[in-house]
Formats: structure tokens, C-alpha cells, sequence
């Protein structure tokens, strides 16, 4: 395992290529690099409003993160986690519009059937690859537009609260997380907290626990695990469905501490940007926040660069595309040795 | 005759490990210089470090007369060296022809594969080698004597005329061996210069024209062959330790650890792999299991571990019926595997060396302590164990893609033996080992009979199967053709009934 430390450095250097790259295209179609660069922080952390819509769009991005990265540790691709999410927001949804219940029962219940959700279909990729040998990215990907499409179904249809906007009914109060910090129009729920404890929890699985090490041993030479007598095909099963239970964990939060209603095209593609804050974060759940951080800021700028800025909000899609390219790239020390090339250069020529 | 390639002080560190120390070597054109060591000696190191898969630290690469710090394996290439690595650097699915080319392609002025002049070229380098072969074939279908041919051609292909070659042989049968010894000999009247790594002493010795040394990543010295026999050459090598005897022992068989009645196994196309066998191995016992390559041998070890399960027959486990029941389970009955295809099945190389040496038996203590893992609590442990078998470098905490070769073997020993184990089944369990660590793994294996277990050796060295075994029994084909007490085998006996030549 590579040490954390070095970790820390690999994740922010990629950070810094990726937007010094940013700057560099903003400059070229004729923006100014430095309002730029303002206007990434001011609009993501420079009041408490932003920061805390920060932290509700890093939410469901940290569930989602875990689940590609969970999943890629053993060696599985999950692409599902998009239709994970919202099978888990609308089983929340439902289960979150019955009749009012306690608050200690209700909440948990709305919470644990988004998982079961989640899990289920991921579940089912899971079979399919253990036991018929159908590859989970294809699955994954039919899996989500099936789902997508099924729910927007159900809420034009049989589950619609009756009102314009295809939705269901809002969910009792029973059912919602509590917010633990406001100011402006954002709320940050207790959603938050529950990803921060998933990403220990996920942490101490992979890294603590003999099935994490199973997984990891599958993920990285999956022949040796099976001569060691792990069972493969049972591990494949169970960490898809783990992985699918997190995003549909992503997909209850964002119901129950934040929209407290499931709509059509409920998701502006968490599950699909799980997989380039897993990238970012190198698969290690410690630094999944991290990485969701950065994204979910990149997604809460983007109105500021575009109203005050006159920068097309498309700019933070070209920064995310970039880091993907950065971290994918991983000659990266092509660009250690340039910067300390230079610095040896500045060195040389100052003295 | 000039010097081709000159190392001097050329200095290797893996994180605290120093690989290659101060290491300098003078090579002239035309010999065929052998660099022996044992395991983990700095040998592949330094052949990587020529061929520019690595880059030195500190030292001075000297080429045809030309000094540089380091190379990179286009260089390398374009100044004719070529390397033969210790994994087979082919692509199974392709055919023979299409491997040697690959990346020095010939091509037409459109753009297209020349296969023609390809194929003309290295039709040009087969006589050289005194060799036939067809092109057409895939690699999967090759014995491991071809492939290892395929591999020169290809060094030969791009021009090479220095030729690396680390540990050739190690995949080879004992005939394929003695022709591949004496195509190296070709080679060098061809005007060729070979860096021949190993640590076989015999092989050495039959070819070698001047040995090199090494001993913990520095060199012991340089002699020539007329100076050279096993004896100095083991001393150099392992410097003052000594060789322990093997410690072969008569021990009394007790109950029956492991019954094959009748076990037929066929592959998915039909074929009978396994026929009809027929098997008892009683504790404190070894069973030699001796066979050509590619005999059955491997289904034979595969089935009894339960990863393939027979059409056929009944295999019984300690008393319990084991013909359908998962490897974990079969594992779980107290039976040790040690794979033949190190790498590929025994060993996870991006884990720690402790995460290796707990592999398999990670669900017991004190590895495991419900619900955690606790690797950390028992790595004082692991520590002796690595010990006791000469593991270097000794970290647990290092990955194990840092080791060497012959140092990954005996991790998987390391784990399998220790665990206490009923019926161990060894294929191949010396693959790689220098002299004193195949000796270290014989006594263990020894140690391991008179504690009580089981064993099943499958080996292609006679010898080994000869000195280790109670009984040996020859497979051919997929079927017992014959067994004999190991007191009454000799290596020429065993080949002929394995073989089934006559007389």
C-alpha cells in the first residue's frame, strides 16, 4: 500500500495540474485565469452559504465515490451507481411518504430501504457477473437506464403526487434528517455526517476486515484468491451489492435531508461523477471526501463563474474532464520533473 | 577482443533494500559470461539495469567504448542488447511469427505489416540456431522448450548481439535443458556475447566462459571456467554458511490421509485428462509424482485441492469424502497447496509480504480476531517465519513485486508449511530456489513427514523426487503407468517410464 502521506501529495498535485490546465484553456477562449481562479473560490467557499452547498453537493458524491471505489478495490467496475442512487431515492421516497411514524423508527427504516435498494441492484449485477459471466459494465450501464427510466415512469404514473412537476408526496416529517447547519437558502442535513461515519466504516472494511482483504485480494490477482480458497463469486456478489447500497444511500440522503421528494431526473449525475471522485481519491476511502469536496465545490462555482464572471459554467466540466486526465495519465511525474527542472533553472539563474 | 560492456559502480536501492552495491563488471566481446548468486544476490537487478527497465542510482553504464548513467531499453535495443526475462514476456493467443516480430514489425511503404519479409527473416535465423518450427502456430501450443527458442529469435530479430539471459532454463525439462545449453554455445561461435544469469552451478559450468559472483548485491569476484567448480563456486556464493545435509529419515506411515479411487477428469472438450487413478498417501509419508510436463500432473494436484472436479471416481480426504466439496472447505480439512505458477496463483504481488504470508489463512488466529484482522498482532510471527526461511529483504511491509524470485517461492512455502497441514500438495516447491534454499525447503518437506503430514510431490527434477519421496508414481497421459519404491528408481529409469521409451 502506498504510504498516506504520499497519497495526500499525489491527490493535491493532480489538483493543481488539472486547474493550472483550467486556467491555462480560460486564458485562451479569452477570460481572465485570475477571475477565474477567484471566482472558483469565492463561488465554492467564500461565504458560509456556498460552503455549505459545498458540503450538500459533496454528499451524495462521497457515497457515491465509495461505491465505485469500494467495488474498483476488487476489481469491479460499478457503473451503476447513477441508477443505484435513484432507486434508492424513491424507495426512500415511498417509504418516507407512510403515514407519520416516530422519528427514531421512521428515519432509520427511510434510510435502511434505500440501501436495500441500492443493494438490490447491485446485487443483481453482481450475480449476473459471478454466476452467468456477464460483464458488470454492461450490466451496470442497461441497469441504469432501466431504472432512470422506470422511475420517471412511476412518478408521471402511479406514485405521482398529482402536481405538474412529475414527483411523489413529499415525505413525512418524520422521515427527514435533521439540518445541522443553515444559512441562506442552504441546508446542510445530518446526511453529511452519516457519509463522513460510511467513509471510516468503509475504511475499517477494506482495510481491517478479513472480507476487505478477500476483496482486495480478488481485486488484485483474482487466480492467487481463488487457490487461497476465497470464494470469488460469493465476494463479487456481496461487494456489488455493498457498492449499490451506498449509492442508494446517496439517493435516501438526498431525499430525506434535502429535497424531501423524489422528481424525474432526480440526480445531476452523482453516480457518474462517483466514478471521477473514486478516480481522483485513488480508490482509498480516506480520501474519497476529499475528492468529492473539490467536485462538489467545481459544481456549486459554477453558477458564480457564470453570472459574475461571464465564464460559461461548461468550464467546471472541462476542469473535471481534466483532472480525470490528469490522474488517468499517470506519467504525472513528466510534470514533477518539469516544475523541478524549472525551479532549478530559477535558482540557478538568481544566483 | 574488446570490451562490449563495461558496469562500473553501479549502485540499485528498493526503499531500504540495496539491490546492487558498488557493482562493477567488464564484459568482452564474444564470451559467454556467467553472473551466478543466489536468491535475491542483485542478479535480475543488474541485467534490468543493462537492459534499461531500471535506472542506477549512482555508477557508470559503458557501452561499445560509450559512458552513460542509464539507458532506456530503446537504446538499449538499438545498441544490440537484447533480454530474456525470468516471465515469459508472449502473448499466448498470437502465433509464433506475429510474437517475433512484435514492435520491430517490418512494414510496407503503405503502412501494412510486411509479414513476407518477415517471415523471410526469421526463416534466415532458424538454421542458425539448428532449429525447425512453425510459424503459424499460436504460443499457447508451444512446450516451454519452444517458447523459451521464441524468445532468442526474437533478441535475434531486432539484431541483438549482446543477449541477457535471466535464469533460461528455470521453466525447462532436464532434456530441453542440455539443447538449450548447447544452442548458447552456437550462439557464441555465431560471434555472439551472452550474459548467462543463474544459479545453477552445472549449467553454468557447461557454458561459461569466465563466472561472476554476486553475494548480497556486491560482487565476490570474477574466475575463470579452468579455476571454477561447484565447490568454490558454492563457497562464493553463500560466503561462510554452510550446507545442510538432507535429513531423510525412515518414518512409519500411519492412517490414510488421501484415497483416489477410480478419479477420471476430462476437459471441456472431452479430453480424458486424468484416467482411471487410483491413490493412497498415508501420514508421514511422500508420494513422488513424476510425469513429462503437461502428463496430468497438474489436474492430478488441481482435482485433489478441488478446483476441478472429476467425472469419475471418489477422492477421500483424512475419512471424509472430499469429490465435491469446495476448495475452501477442502482447505479448511488441513490440505497445504503449493502452486506450480508462483506468481500467478500463489502470490498477490501488489500485497505486503505480510499480507502474502497470511494468504488463504486469514480467517484463523491469530491472524483474525472476530471482526478484525489484526495482521499487526501477529507480525513478530511472521517475522520468524520469514526467518526461519532466509526471506530477504525482512519487511513485512514491503510489497512483494520487490522480491525476488526465488524469495517469493519461499513465501508461499513459508505459508503453507506453517500452518500445520495434513496432506500438502507441492508442485514444483524448488522452482527457482538456489542451492542452500532448495535444500532449506527439501528438510522442511522432510520435517513436515516426520511431523506426521502427508505429501505430494510433483516435481520435474528426478533427483529431487529420488532423494524426497517413499514411493514414486510415473503418470503418462493421464494414467498411473507404473509405481516403484524410490529406493529401487534411478533418474534413467524414471525417464524412460516416463517418457515410455523402451528397453
Amino acid at each position: 500500500m502506498i504510504p498516506l502521506l504520499k497519497r495526500a501529495r499525489h491527490l493535491l498535485f493532480v489538483l493543481l495540474i488539472a486547474l493550472f490546465l483550467s486556467g491555462f484553456i480560460v486564458f485562451l477562449s479569452g477570460g481572465s485565469p485570475r477571475l477565474f481562479f477567484l471566482l472558483l473560490y469565492t463561488g465554492s467557499m467564500g461565504d458560509k452559504e456556498v460552503f455549505l452547498s459545498t458540503l450538500i453537493k459533496a454528499t451524495p458524491l462521497i457515497l457515491t465515490g465509495l461505491s465505485v471505489a469500494i467495488a474498483l478495490q476488487g476489481g469491479l467496475f460499478n457503473i451503476g451507481a447513477e441508477g443505484q442512487l435513484y432507486l434508492g431515492g424513491l424507495a426512500s421516497a415511498i417509504v418516507g411518504g407512510l403515514a407519520p411514524l416516530p422519528p427514531p423508527i421512521h428515519l432509520p427504516l427511510v434510510l435502511l430501504s434505500s440501501f436495500a435498494a441500492g443493494a438490490l441492484l447491485g446485487f443483481l449485477a453482481g450475480w449476473l457477473r459471478a454466476r452467468r459471466g456477464a460483464h458488470e459494465v454492461i450490466t451496470t450501464i442497461m441497469l441504469n437506464y432501466i431504472v432512470i427510466y422506470l422511475t420517471g415512469y412511476l412518478v408521471r404514473g402511479p406514485l405521482s403526487a398529482g402536481e405538474a412537476i412529475p414527483k411523489t408526496r413529499e415525505i413525512a416529517s418524520s422521515a427527514s434528517l435533521p439540518i445541522i447547519a443553515e444559512a441562506g437558502s442552504s441546508q446542510l442535513s445530518f446526511g453529511f455526517i452519516i457519509a463522513i461515519v460510511i467513509v471510516f466504516l468503509a475504511y475499517l472494511y477494506l482495510f481491517k476486515t478479513p472480507f476487505g482483504y478477500e476483496v482486495r485480494a480478488m481485486g488484485r490477482n483474482r487466480r492467487a484468491a481463488q487457490r487461497a480458497g476465497i470464494d470469488v463469486g460469493r465476494r463479487m456478489i456481496s461487494l456489488m451489492a455493498l457498492a449499490g447500497g451506498l449509492s442508494g444511500l446517496a439517493g435516501g440522503i438526498e431525499v430525506a435531508g434535502l429535497h424531501h421528494t423524489f422528481y424525474s431526473q432526480f440526480s445531476p449525475g452523482y453516480g457518474y461523477d462517483g466514478i471521477a471522485v473514486a478516480l481522483l481519491g485513488g480508490n482509498h476511502p480516506l480520501f474519497v471526501p476529499f475528492s468529492a469536496l473539490f467536485f462538489g465545490a467545481l459544481r456549486t462555482a459554477d453558477r458564480t463563474l457564470q453570472l459574475e464572471g461571464g465564464i460559461p459554467r461548461d468550464i467546471v466540466l472541462i476542469v473535471q474532464a481534466l483532472v480525470i486526465i490528469v490522474v488517468c495519465a499517470r506519467n504525472w511525474r513528466f510534470f514533477a520533473k518539469l516544475i523541478r527542472r524549472r525551479k532549478g533553472n530559477e535558482i540557478a539563474s538568481s544566483n | 577482443m574488446g570490451k562490449v560492456l563495461e558496469l562500473r559502480r553501479i549502485t540499485k536501492k528498493y526503499a531500504s533494500v540495496i539491490a546492487n552495491n558498488e557493482v562493477s563488471i567488464e564484459v568482452e566481446a564474444g564470451e559467454i559470461r556467467a553472473i551466478i548468486g543466489e536468491n535475491g544476490a542483485g542478479k535480475t537487478t543488474l541485467a534490468e539495469i543493462i537492459y534499461g527497465l531500471r535506472r542506477p542510482d549512482s555508477g557508470e553504464i559503458v557501452i561499445n567504448g560509450k559512458g552513460r548513467n542509464h539507458l532506456t531499453p530503446k537504446e538499449a535495443i538499438s545498441l544490440g542488447i537484447g533480454l530474456i526475462r525470468q516471465e515469459r514476456m508472449l502473448i499466448p493467443g498470437m502465433s509464433v511469427l506475429e510474437n517475433i516480430v512484435l514492435g520491430a514489425e517490418p512494414v510496407k511503404r503503405g503502412g501494412e505489416i510486411d509479414w513476407r519479409d518477415a517471415k523471410k527473416r526469421v526463416k534466415e535465423l532458424l538454421p542458425l540456431l539448428g532449429f525447425s518450427l512453425d510459424l503459424a502456430k499460436p504460443i499457447s501450443s508451444l512446450t516451454p522448450g519452444e517458447k523459451q527458442l521464441v524468445e532468442l529469435i526474437k533478441l535475434l530479430f531486432r539484431g541483438a548481439s549482446l543477449l541477457i539471459l535471466d535464469e533460461p532454463t528455470s521453466h525447462l525439462t532436464p532434456n530441453e535443458v542440455s539443447s538449450f545449453l548447447s544452442l548458447i554455445k552456437r550462439l557464441k561461435e555465431e560471434g555472439k556475447t551472452v550474459l548467462f544469469i543463474s544459479h545453477r552451478l552445472p549449467e553454468v559450468l557447461a557454458v561459461a566462459s569466465r563466472i561472476t559472483v554476486m553475494r548480497r548485491g556486491k560482487v565476490v569476484g570474477t574466475i575463470s571456467r579452468e579455476e571454477a567448480d561447484e565447490e568454490n563456486l558454492s563457497h562464493m556464493m553463500m560466503g561462510e554458511s554452510f550446507l545442510p545435509p538432507l535429513e531423510k529419515e525412515e518414518v512409519t506411515p500411519g492412517k490414510v490421509v488421501l484415497k483416489l479411487s477410480g478419479v477420471t477428469v476430462t476437459a471441456e472438450d472431452g479430453r480424458l485428462l486424468l484416467d482411471n487413478i487410483s491413490l493412497t498417501l498415508r501420514e508421514g509419508e511422500i508420494v513422488g509424482i513424476a510425469s513429462v510436463a503437461g502428463n496430468g500432473e497438474r489436474e492430478l494436484a488441481l482435482s485433489i485441492a478441488g478446483f476441478l472436479k472429476p467425472k469419475a471416481g471418489e477422492i477421500e480426504i483424512g475419512n471424509r469424502q472430499a469429490n465435491f466439496l469446495p476448495p475452501e472447505e477442502i482447505k479448511r480439512l488441513g490440505v497445504a497447496f503449493i502452486p506450480g505458477e508462483r506468481d500467478e496463483e500463489g502470490l498477490i504481488l501488489d500485497f505486503t509480504l505480510a499480507e502474502n504470508l497470511i494468504l488463504g489463512y486469514h480467517r484463523l488466529p491469530p491472524y483474525y480476531r472476530f471482526p478484525l484482522l489484526s495482521i499487526r498482532k501477529a507480525s513478530q510471527q511472521l517475522l520468524d517465519l520469514s526467518s526461519r526461511l532466509g526471506i530477504v529483504p525482512l519487511d513485512l511491509s514491503l510489497p512483494l513485486n520487490l522480491f525476488s524470485g526465488g524469495n517469493r517461492e519461499r513465501v508461499i512455502i513459508a505459508r503453507e508449511l506453517f500452518h500445520d497441514p495434513c496432506l500438502i500438495i507441492a508442485e514444483n516447491p524448488t522452482q527457482g530456489l538456489d542451492i542452500a534454499g532448495a535444500r532449506l525447503v527439501r528438510n522442511l518437506l522432510l520435517a513436515e513427514q516426520k511431523r506426521g503430514a502427508g505429501i505430494l510431490l510433483i516435481s520435474p527434477e528426478v533427483e529431487e523426487l529420488i532423494a524426497l519421496s517413499d514411493r514414486i508414481v510415473v503418470l503418462r497421459r493421464g494414467r498411473i503407468v507404473s509405481e516403484l519404491k524410490a529406493r529401487e528408481a534411478t533418474p534413467k529409469l524414471l525417464g524412460r517410464l516416463m517418457t515410455g521409451g523402451g528397453g
